[in-house]
This record gives C-alpha cells, sequence and structure tokens, in this order.
C-alpha cells in the first residue's frame, strides 16, 4: 500500500486538491435550498443527486484527482523511484487508482452526507441511501481508473476529461436515451436512481443497477490494465 | 562472470535524433564515469540503464536481465536521478523508508537508517526534505538509491549544483562505495570530476562512444592532441617564421599582431618562446592556449574516433 499512502499523502497536500470542495459544497447547497423550500421530490432528489453529483461533480472531483495522481509525478520527476522499485506496472496503476478513488471518497464527504439527509427526508429508505452513495463512489472510482490511463496516453488529459464530462456525460448521454449505454455516469445513475419510486419519465434510468454495477466494475478493471500495458510501455523522463 | 551491467550495440532515436547510437560497454565493481557534455547521451544511457527507457536496437542487461521486465534486474538497481523532485510531506527518514518498502526491504526501518547514516543525514533525519539545501536533498537520493544494498548505482550527474564543501561529500561517499565492491556509474560533464571519482572512464559524444578506459589512459590520450597556442606579438611575422622551425610546431598562422600556433610539444614551445622573441625583437603581449576547454578535447576524440586523425 505503500504506492497508495504515497499518493493519498501527495494529493492531499495540494490547494487544487482542496479547492475541489467548492463544486463538491454546491451539492449540499442546493439540497439545503430544496429542503428549505419544503420542494423535496423524488425528481428533486435524482436532479440533485443523480444529475448533479453523479453526472458531473464526482466525475470531476476524480477526474482532477486522476490526472495529478500520474501527472505530478511525472512532471517533478518523481515517477522514476516507482518505475525502478521491484514492483509491477499493474501495482502501480491499480493503487494510484485506489489512492485518486480514496480521496474523491474523502472530498466527496459533504456530498454522501447530503445523500443521507435528502434521503431521509424524502423516506426512500436505507437501501435507496446505501445504492446512492454506492453509485457515487463506484463512478469515481471508474472515472478515476479511466484518467489515470488517459494520463499516460495524452498530455492533456484534464482537457479532455473536462470536454467529455461535459459534452458526453453532460449533455448527449443525458438527453439521448440510446446514448446511455455508453456513458459510465447512466450506470451510475442507474444504481443511485434506479430504486427511486414517483420519478417522472425523463429522470427514470433505462438500465437496471445490476448492469450499472458491473459495467462500472469491468471498465474500472480495463482501465487499470490498459493503464498498466501503457505505463510499461512508455519512456519515462 | 555475467557483466552487472551491459549494453550491447545499443541505439536510441528521438524522431530522427540519435540520443545513443550503437554504443556497447559493460560495467564491474567499482567506480565508472560517464563523461560527455550536454546533449551527449548520458541521461537517455542512463534511462536506458535503469529501464526507464527501452532501446531502438540493441539489448540492456543488468545482471543479464532485461530490466525494463525483470523485476530482479531493477531490484538490482539503485538510481539517483538528475531531477530534485522528492515525495512531498515526508521527513528523509519516511521518504527512504517508503522506498525501501517499495523495493520489499523486509527491515525497512532498520535498512532507512542505515542508509542515512551512510549519507551522514541521521541528525536531520525526522525533518521535512521542504527545507533541505540542495546538497541535503542529493544525500537523500543517493540514500533512497543505497537503501535497498543495490549492486549497481547509477548517478545522474551527482554533482550538479552543490557547493565545494557538498561536492567533496559526494566525491568522498562515490569513493567508498566503489571501495566496498558496488558497481557505480555516474554521469557528469566536468572531465576534473570524472578523473578524480572513476576507475574507468567512458566519453559520449554526441551519443556515441567515442574512448574508454582509465582515467589516466584518456589523460594521455588527450596529451598526445596537437595544441593550439594563440600569441599576441609585436612584431608577428618574424617570430612566427621562427616559431615554424620548433620542434613539433606543426602549423603557424600569422595575424596581423597575433600567431596561431599548433603544436604536439606545448613544453618546448614554452622553452624556445623567450629567446627567440628576444633575437626577432618581438614583445609578447599574452600567451593563450586556445582549445583547453572540454569541448575542444571531445572535438579531439570525437575526429579520432572518426578516423580524422591519425
Amino acid at each position: 500500500m505503500t504506492v497508495t499512502l504515497l499518493t493519498i499523502r501527495a494529493l492531499l497536500l495540494r490547494r487544487r486538491s482542496l479547492a475541489l470542495l467548492l463544486p463538491v459544497l454546491s451539492v449540499p447547497l442546493f439540497a439545503g435550498i430544496a429542503i428549505v423550500r419544503g420542494d423535496v421530490s423524488p425528481d428533486n432528489q435524482a436532479i440533485i443527486i443523480g444529475r448533479l453529483l453523479v453526472t458531473t461533480v464526482a466525475p470531476l472531483v476524480a477526474l482532477v484527482l486522476a490526472v495529478t495522481a500520474i501527472g505530478d509525478e511525472r512532471e517533478s520527476g518523481t515517477i522514476v523511484y516507482l518505475a525502478t522499485a521491484r514492483i509491477s506496472r499493474l501495482r502501480v496503476v491499480a493503487e494510484k487508482t485506489l489512492a485518486a478513488a480514496a480521496c474523491a471518497a474523502i472530498l466527496l464527504i459533504p456530498a454522501l452526507i447530503t445523500i443521507v439527509v435528502l434521503g431521509d427526508h424524502l423516506g426512500i429508505g436505507a437501501t435507496n441511501i446505501l445504492r446512492g452513495v454506492l453509485g457515487t463512489l463506484l463512478v469515481a472510482t471508474v472515472y478515476a481508473a479511466v484518467f489515470i490511463t488517459v494520463g499516460l496516453l495524452l498530455k492533456r488529459a484534464l482537457v479532455a476529461g473536462v470536454i467529455y464530462i461535459l459534452v458526453w456525460e453532460g449533455a448527449i448521454a443525458t438527453i439521448a436515451p440510446s446514448a446511455e449505454r455508453f456513458s459510465m455516469t447512466a450506470w451510475g445513475r442507474a444504481i443511485t436512481d434506479g430504486g427511486i419510486v414517483g420519478l417522472s419519465s425523463d429522470l427514470q434510468p433505462t438500465l437496471d443497477p445490476t448492469t450499472g454495477v458491473i459495467a462500472l466494475l469491468v471498465v474500472t478493471g480495463l482501465a487499470v490494465l490498459l493503464g498498466a500495458w501503457r505505463l510499461g510501455r512508455m519512456d519515462l523522463p | 562472470m555475467t557483466p552487472l551491467l551491459q549494453f550491447d550495440r545499443v541505439s536510441k532515436w528521438f524522431r530522427d535524433t540519435v540520443a545513443v547510437g550503437d554504443i556497447s560497454f559493460s560495467i564491474e565493481p567499482g567506480v565508472t564515469g560517464l563523461l560527455g557534455h550536454n546533449g551527449a547521451g548520458k541521461s537517455t544511457a542512463i534511462r536506458l540503464a535503469t529501464g526507464l527507457a527501452r532501446p531502438d536496437e540493441g539489448t540492456v542487461r543488468v545482471i543479464g536481465l532485461d530490466p525494463r521486465r525483470s523485476g530482479a534486474a531493477r531490484a538490482a538497481i539503485g538510481l539517483v536521478p538528475d531531477g530534485d523532485g522528492l515525495w512531498p510531506g515526508l521527513s528523509a527518514r519516511g521518504l527512504v523508508e517508503a522506498c525501501a518498502r517499495l523495493r520489499g526491504v523486509k527491515d525497512a526501518k532498520g535498512a532507512a537508517a542505515d542508509a542515512l547514516a551512510a549519507v551522514d543525514l541521521t541528525d536531520v533525519a525526522e525533518r521535512d526534505t521542504k527545507g533541505f539545501s540542495q546538497g541535503m536533498r542529493q544525500r537523500v537520493k543517493i540514500a533512497q538509491a543505497l537503501v535497498h544494498r543495490p549492486q549497481v548505482l547509477i548517478l545522474d550527474e551527482p554533482l550538479n549544483g552543490l557547493d565545494p564543501q557538498q561536492r567533496e561529500a559526494v566525491i568522498e561517499l562515490l569513493h567508498r562505495l566503489g571501495s566496498e565492491g558496488i558497481a557505480t556509474l555516474f554521469s557528469s560533464h566536468v572531465l576534473g570530476e570524472v578523473e578524480r571519482v572513476a576507475d574507468n572512464v567512458l566519453v559520449l559524444v554526441n551519443g556515441r562512444l567515442v574512448a574508454e578506459g582509465a582515467p589516466h589512459a584518456l589523460r594521455e590520450l588527450m596529451d598526445e592532441r596537437p595544441r593550439r597556442v594563440q600569441i599576441a606579438a609585436d612584431p608577428a611575422r618574424p617570430l612566427g617564421a621562427a616559431l615554424a622551425a620548433i620542434a613539433g610546431v606543426e602549423q603557424v598562422e600569422i595575424g596581423e599582431a597575433t600567431l596561431t600556433v599548433e603544436t604536439s610539444d606545448p613544453a618546448a614551445l614554452a622553452l624556445a618562446l623567450p629567446a627567440l622573441a628576444r633575437d626577432c625583437g618581438a614583445r609578447i603581449a599574452a600567451i593563450e592556449p586556445t582549445d583547453e576547454d572540454l569541448e575542444s578535447v571531445y572535438g579531439y576524440l570525437t575526429q579520432r574516433a572518426r578516423g580524422v586523425r591519425r
């Protein structure tokens, strides 16, 4: 776990990481407004958790942490200490993913508390609250894995990631039902929103939660394998 | 016996630039200096040796294994990189201990304490490396490279940016490690540094290995080359004519008030010059060697390697 602990420490010491609390705090802010206005409904729950947290905030937080987890090591040159160590490239990428996902989970704590508070207010039950937390964390993990690998493939991984989140996940995949099958956040929404009763049809996920969990785990695994392959092939500074 | 580190006809290109071209060498216990000016290919050679870069042609072997594929080969290497980067938020002890764990050392705490003692950092081991001087950071980097007791220690420009006292400490450390039987390869662009530390020297010029041998053999090789001396004299022409007759003088270029003399025997020139100047009635204002810099030595070795001279 040495790589994980070193990465978590490095990520949490960065100001850029702490700045991520700003988008995270938008989730309790909108939830607070809904509660104060007495406007807590299944649809508002799905908009705040499914659309804001799972589709935008969690991917954004995981993206920045993932790109930083590998980018900072390359920039500072400390990646050579990992590359010359007696550990496999697969372990390096897997531990980096774990570290980025763990940091995302730490920074997302205010949003995860919001899921509990909002769910309790709405009376959706402990299972659905737990599904909300699990879906959010799985989306953060898949984004961490995918964008660590993208960071090993592209120089401008952060820009590519932001464009991907805004254009594909935030626009196309939320409007076109057929695109949902290829959207990582739609898989997450299938978990977080799938059990909520009384959702209007345009917010109702078309995928079932089990498919969402399996798809997220499979893509996470494939991304880690691809990242390890890439790290093993590339020249390091 | 398998060499600890072996390059066999290794080449590496970056697009159409040859970073390292067809180089072969092996290193054994003791200190080997990798000498070359900036851009000569030293860092690329080190990246190839440590498995950080893949050769386009040829093979690199560490204890007989490919360092890009073999964990055992990587475990045999200790690398002190050129960059100044250290993981943030860690004390010297924490950082060296982390490296020990990454390299599978069982007693990471004990090994880190030993490595820090070897570089005289025990007293400051608990301090955050953020506040360290460049010399101290360099010693932390050496400690992390030694913590798993490597068979091959590779240092990329370890004396860069150090003050004289720090340089002496690192040079003394390299001597000690070499005498303890670790095969140490270190790069430098300063001839004097390499000469002081290394038992064996590899000279890289434009990615090619142009000379290899003991420092004294290299020095003799360099001493053999013709030297160019510029003499400011008035009048220049009669003195130039007289100098052309001295033993060892191969060429005299006569300018308006300067002479450029190429000689294979600078001592004979120095001895004869005052008397000749007196005889010619010439007044000498300045004498200056024009090719004592390392660049010209490399130039000579390059030309020699290509068969232009001798």
